[in-house]
C-alpha cells in the first residue's frame, strides 16, 4: 500500500483527514483562520487609512485633536476578544476531553519507543512489528512507554500526538474513517536519528486484518535468514544500519560477516556469531571507530530471533 | 563648560585611558552600549548558525553537516538567540540608556551593580562559547532531561553559562525597579512616566521573579549530571516531565521578558511620529503589569502533550487571558494614529513590520491555545514559525525600530534614512518568506529539530531558505549604514523626531556626562503633544 502524501492530499493547510476527529480540528482551525483574516484586514486598513488621511503635510502640521480616552469603546475592544476567546476556549477543550477518553471497546496495541524506532505488540497473538496494521472502522487504542529518553508519537492525518516517556505509560485513541497507510513521526527531539525515527500506520479491512495477523504469526516458522530479513525491517535495523554498504548512524551489513573490525579502545576481532549476538545484546561494549556509542540493547529479543538475523547477516556478502 | 561634553568624549588621551573610560565606568549611557556590542555580536553570531541550518535544510540530502552536527548547530542557534540575545537585547541595551533619561534621572539607582551585571552577563556568555570547543550541545535551547542527561555533550557547562547570565538579568531588573521607584525627576508622577519605563518595569518584575526558578533548575541539572542525584532522570528515579514543569516556569515569563519591552518601545514610536497622546494610557500601562502577573500562570501551554487533561484544561484557560491584553494594547496603538500627523520616518516603518508580524504571531497564538488543534501544531514547524513571528516579527523588529529612533541620541549622528528603508523593505520581504512558509511545512505535519525531511516537504523549506537570505542581506545593509553613520553621519539636533519625552526634550544629542544640564521638572503627561483645538 502508498503511503498518503501529506503535501498532496487534504486541504491547503492539513495534511488529508483520516479520522472523526481530524475534521473537528480542522472545522475550528479553519474558522479561526478566516476570523483571523477578515480582524487582521480590517485591522491594517484602518491603519494605512489613518496613516494616509491624518499624513503630516502643509495643512496638518499639528494634531487635528488629542483624543485621549474612550472608555466605552476601550470596554467594548476588552469584552468582545474576552468572550470569543472564551468560546474557543471551550471548544477546544471539549473536542480535546473527547479525543482523551479512551473508549472502553478498543483494541489496544502496546507500542515502545526508542532510538530511534517504534515496536507494536499485537494483543491478539503477541508478535511485534515496527510497522503498525490497524482494522478500519474500530476503535484502536495505543499505549505507550520509552525505553531511553522522550519521544512523542505523532500521526498527522489524525490531527493527534502523545508524548511517550521513560517512566508513565501514556496513551492516545483513534478510529480510522478510510483505508490507507498513514505516516508516524517522532516529534520531541531524541538524538542523531531523531528525523528517521518514522514509522506507519495502515488501516485495513476486517478481512485484510486478520491475515495480516497470521502472516505475522507464520513468520514464527520460517528459515532463520528469512525471518531475520523480516526482524531487520520490523526491528527498525535499517534505520541505522544499511544492507547496500552506504554508512548510516551505524556500519553498514554488507560484508560485515567474517570482516575484521577495529574498536576505539585499539583491540580488534573479527565479526562472528559470538561477535554479532554481543552486539545485539550488548551493543555499548566494543565500538567500532568512526561510530558512537548510541544503539540500545535488543537483549529482549528471543534466541530464534536473534538466530535468525545472525543467519541473515551472513547472506550479506559483498 | 567641562561638565556640559558629551559622555562619549574621554576627557585623557591614549589608548589606556579611553580603555579604562570605557570598561570601568558607571555611565548608564555607556554601560548600556557596551551591552548594544556584545548583544549585537551575540546576534550576529546566532544569525550565521541559524543561515547555516537553513543551507543544510535545502536538501533533505547532506549538504554541509552530519545529524549531530545539525543538532549542535540548531541548538546553539536557539541558545545564542535566546539566552544571550533577546532576554537581555532590550532592557539590557536601549533599555538601560533609555530608563534614567527618560524618568529624568542622572543614573540607575545602582551604577556600579550595573557594571556588576555587564560583567557578569559576559562572563556567562564566554563560558558559553567556550563549551563549544568541549562538545557543543545538541539538546535543543529546552534542554530537555533525560536526553540532557544522557548526551555526551557539555550541557553542564553551557548549563553553567546560562545560570550565570541569569544573575546579570536578575541585577538588571533589580536596578531598574529601585530605580523607577526612587530616581523619577520631581513631578513625573507614576502616570507621567511614558509607556517605555512601565513596560519596562513591567519587564524587572518578571525578571526579578522568574529568573531565580530556572538558576534553581539548571543548578538541579548539573548536581543531577556530575553527582548522579535523582531528580529528572528517571533511571536514577526522577521524573523528566518535572523538568519541563521548572523550566518552562521560567521560560513562558520570559517570553514577555522579551515582548514587554518592545511593546513599550512601539507606544513611544506611535506617539513620537504621529505627534498624539497615546489613545488609553491607563488601559496600555495596566496592561503591561496584567501581562506580567498572568505571564507567570500559563507555562503548561507548552506541555499540551505531555501533562494531565486537566492541567491542559487550566492552561489553556489562562492562556486565552493573557492574549486579550495583547490585543487591548494593539488597538489602542492604531487608535492614537487618529487625528495625528503622521510622518513614515524609519523608525516608524519598524513600528509597523511589529504591528504587522505580532499581530500574525497573536493570531497563531490563538490557534494554540486551542488544546484540539495545539496537539496537532504542537513540536511542528507551525511552532516554529509562530514564535519566530513574536520573538523576531515583534521583539527584533522594535529592537530594530528602538535603535533607528535613539541612534541619533546615542551618537548625535543620523544614518542614511534612504538605506534605511532599503533595509527595512529587505528584512520585511525576507523574514515573511522565511517563516510564513514555516506555517504550511507544520500544519501539514513536519516536526521541527529533523536533520532530514520528506522529499514533499522540500520546496517549502526551499522557499524559506531563500528567504533568509534576504533577510540576512537587509541586516548586514542595516549594520553597515549603522557603524558607517558613528564616523560619517550628519550631525543630529537634539530633538530630531520632534519626540515629547525627556531625553528628546531637555537632553543634548550625546547627551552630557550627567545626563542633563539643569534637573528637569515635570510638570505634565508624557505626550503632551498640541492639538489646533488647544490653539483656537
Amino acid at each position: 500500500m502508498e503511503v498518503e502524501s501529506l503535501v498532496k492530499e487534504g486541504t491547503e493547510w492539513f495534511p488529508a483527514a483520516a479520522t472523526d476527529f481530524s475534521g473537528k480540528v480542522d472545522f475550528v482551525y479553519y474558522v479561526i483562520y478566516y476570523s483571523s483574516i477578515a480582524i487582521f484586514v480590517v485591522l491594517l486598513a484602518v491603519f494605512f487609512y489613518f496613516c494616509i488621511r491624518y499624513r503630516k503635510n502643509k495643512n496638518n502640521q499639528v494634531a487635528e485633536k488629542q483624543v485621549e480616552h474612550n472608555y466605552k469603546l476601550e470596554v467594548t475592544w476588552t469584552i468582545i476578544p474576552l468572550i470569543l476567546v472564551m468560546i474557543l476556549f471551550a471548544w477546544g477543550f471539549i473536542d480535546f476531553i473527547k479525543s482523551y477518553v479512551v473508549p472502553s471497546d478498543a483494541i489496544e496495541y502496546r507500542v515502545v519507543g526508542q532510538k530511534w524506532n517504534w515496536i507494536y505488540t499485537y494483543p491478539e497473538i503477541g508478535a511485534t512489528s515496527s510497522e503498525l496494521v490497524v482494522p478500519v472502522g474500530e476503535n484502536v487504542k495505543l499505549s505507550f512507554v520509552s525505553r531511553d529518553v522522550l519521544h512523542s508519537f505523532f500521526i498527522p492525518n489524525f490531527r493527534i500526538k502523545r508524548d511517550v516517556l521513560p517512566n508513565t505509560y501514556t496513551t492516545l485513541w483513534f478510529n480510522v474513517d478510510a483505508p490507507g497507510k498513514y505516516r508516524v513521526f517522532c516529534t520531541e527531539f531524541c538524538g542523531d536519528g531523531h528525523s528517521t525515527m518514522l514509522s506507519s500506520i495502515s488501516a485495513v479491512t476486517r478481512e485484510e486484518y486478520e491475515e495480516h495477523l497470521k502472516t505475522l504469526e507464520a513468520a514464527n516458522n520460517l528459515p532463520p535468514a528469512e525471518l531475520g530479513a523480516q526482524l531487520y525491517k520490523s526491528y527498525g535495523c535499517n534505520a541505522c544500519h544499511s544492507i547496500d554498504g552506504s554508512n548510516l548512524i551505524g556500519p553498514t551489513w554488507l560484508g560485515l560477516w567474517g570482516k575484521e573490525r577495529e574498536f576505539t579502545d585499539g583491540t580488534r576481532a573479527i565479526a562472528d556469531e559470538n561477535y554479532l549476538r554481543t552486539s545485539i545484546i550488548a551493543p555499548g561494549q566494543e565500538i567500532v571507530v568512526g561510530y558512537n556509542n548510541v544503539m540500545p540493547s535488543f537483549a529482549y529479543l528471543t534466541e530464534t530471533q536473534i538466530i535468525g538475523l545472525i543467519e541473515y547477516i551472513k547472506t550479506l556478502e559483498n | 563648560m567641562s561638565a556640559n561634553i558629551s559622555y562619549l568624549q574621554c576627557p585623557e588621551k591614549g589608548f589606556k585611558n579611553l580603555l579604562k573610560f570605557w570598561l570601568l565606568t558607571v555611565d548608564h549611557k555607556k554601560i548600556g552600549i557596551m551591552y548594544l556590542f556584545f548583544i549585537l555580536t551575540s546576534f550576529l553570531l546566532g544569525g550565521v548558525f541559524a543561515l547555516l541550518v537553513r543551507i543544510e535544510l535545502l536538501s533533505p540530502e547532506k549538504i554541509l553537516f552530519t545529524a549531530k552536527q545539525y543538532n549542535q548547530i540548531f541548538t546553539l542557534h536557539g541558545i545564542f538567540m535566546v539566552f544571550l540575545f533577546v532576554v537581555p537585547s532590550i532592557p539590557a541595551s536601549i533599555g538601560n540608556f533609555v530608563l534614567p533619561l527618560q524618568i529624568g534621572a542622572l543614573d540607575v539607582a545602582f551604577p556600579k551593580l550595573n557594571l556588576a551585571s555587564l560583567y557578569i552577563y559576559v562572563v556567562g556568555a564566554i563560558i558559553a562559547a567556550l563549551s563549544i570547543f568541549i562538545g557543543a550541545v545538541d539538546t535543543g535551547w529546552t534542554f530537555y532531561t533525560p536526553y540532557s542527561s544522557t548526551t555526551d555533550t557539555a550541557v553542564v557547562m553551557m548549563v553553567f553559562g546560562a545560570f550565570v547570565m541569569g544573575f546579570s538579568s536578575i541585577l538588571t531588573g533589580l536596578n531598574f525597579i529601585v530605580t523607577v521607584h526612587k530616581l523619577r525627576a520631581p513631578g513625573m508622577t507614576w502616570r507621567r512616566m511614558p509607556l517605555m519605563i512601565w513596560a519596562l518595569y513591567a519587564t524587572s518584575i518578571i525578571q526579578v521573579m522568574a529568573t531565580p526558578v530556572i538558576a534553581i533548575t539548571l543548578l538541579l541539572l548539573i548536581v543531577e549530571k556530575t553527582l548522579g542525584i535523582g531528580i529528572f532522570s528517571p533511571k536514577l528515579g526522577g521524573d523528566p516531565v518535572l523538568f519541563q514543569h521548572f523550566f518552562w516556569f521560567y521560560s513562558h515569563p520570559v517570553v514577555y521578558v522579551m515582548i514587554l519591552p518592545a511593546m513599550g518601545i512601539i507606544s513611544e514610536l506611535v506617539t513620537t511620529f504621529s505627534k498624539k497622546r497615546i489613545f488609553g494610557y491607563n488601559f496600555v500601562a495596566f496592561s503591561s503589569i496584567a501581562i506580567a502577573v498572568i505571564s507567570f500562570l500559563v507555562w503548561g501551554h507548552h506541555m499540551f502533550t505531555s501533562q494531565s487533561q486537566y492541567a491542559n484544561a487550566l492552561f489553556s484557560f489562562l492562556t486565552f487571558l493573557v492574549a486579550v491584553p495583547s490585543a487591548i494594547k494593539l488597538f489602542n496603538w492604531i487608535a492614537t494614529l487618529y487625528k495625528g500627523t503622521i510622518e513614515f520616518r524609519a523608525p516608524f516603518l519598524w513600528a509597523f513590520a511589529f504591528i504587522f508580524m505580532f499581530s500574525v504571531g497573536g493570531f497563531t497564538g490563538v490557534m494554540l491555545g486551542v488544546i484540539s488543534i495545539d496537539i496537532h501544531l504542537h513540536d511542528t514547524y507551525f511552532i516554529v514559525a509562530h514564535f519566530h513571528y513574536t520573538m523576531m516579527g515583534g521583539t527584533v523588529m522594535a529592537f530594530f525600530g528602538s535603535l533607528h529612533y535613539w541612534w541619533p541620541k546615542i551618537w548625535g549622528r543620523m544614518y542614511s534614512e534612504g538605506m534605511a528603508r532599503i533595509a527595512f523593505f529587505l528584512v520585511f520581504i525576507g523574514f515573511n518568506v522565511t517563516f510564513f512558509s514555516q506555517f504550511f511545512l507544520g500544519s501539514k505535519g513536519m516536526p521541527r529539530r529533523y536533520y532530514t525531511y520528506l522529499e514533499e516537504f522540500q520546496i517549502y523549506h526551499q522557499i524559506s531558505t531563500f528567504g533568509s537570505w534576504i533577510l540576512a542581506l537587509g541586516i548586514i545593509i542595516m549594520f553597515t549604514y549603522f557603524l558607517n553613520s558613528i564616523f560619517t553621519g550628519k550631525k543630529s539636533p537634539p530633538n530630531p523626531w520632534g519626540g515629547s519625552t525627556l531625553e528628546w526634550s531637555k537632553a543634548e544629542s550625546p547627551p552630557i556626562e550627567h545626563n542633563f544640564a539643569e534637573p528637569p521638572v515635570v510638570t505634565g503627561g508624557p505626550y503632551d503633544y498640541p492639538s489646533r483645538q488647544d490653539k483656537k
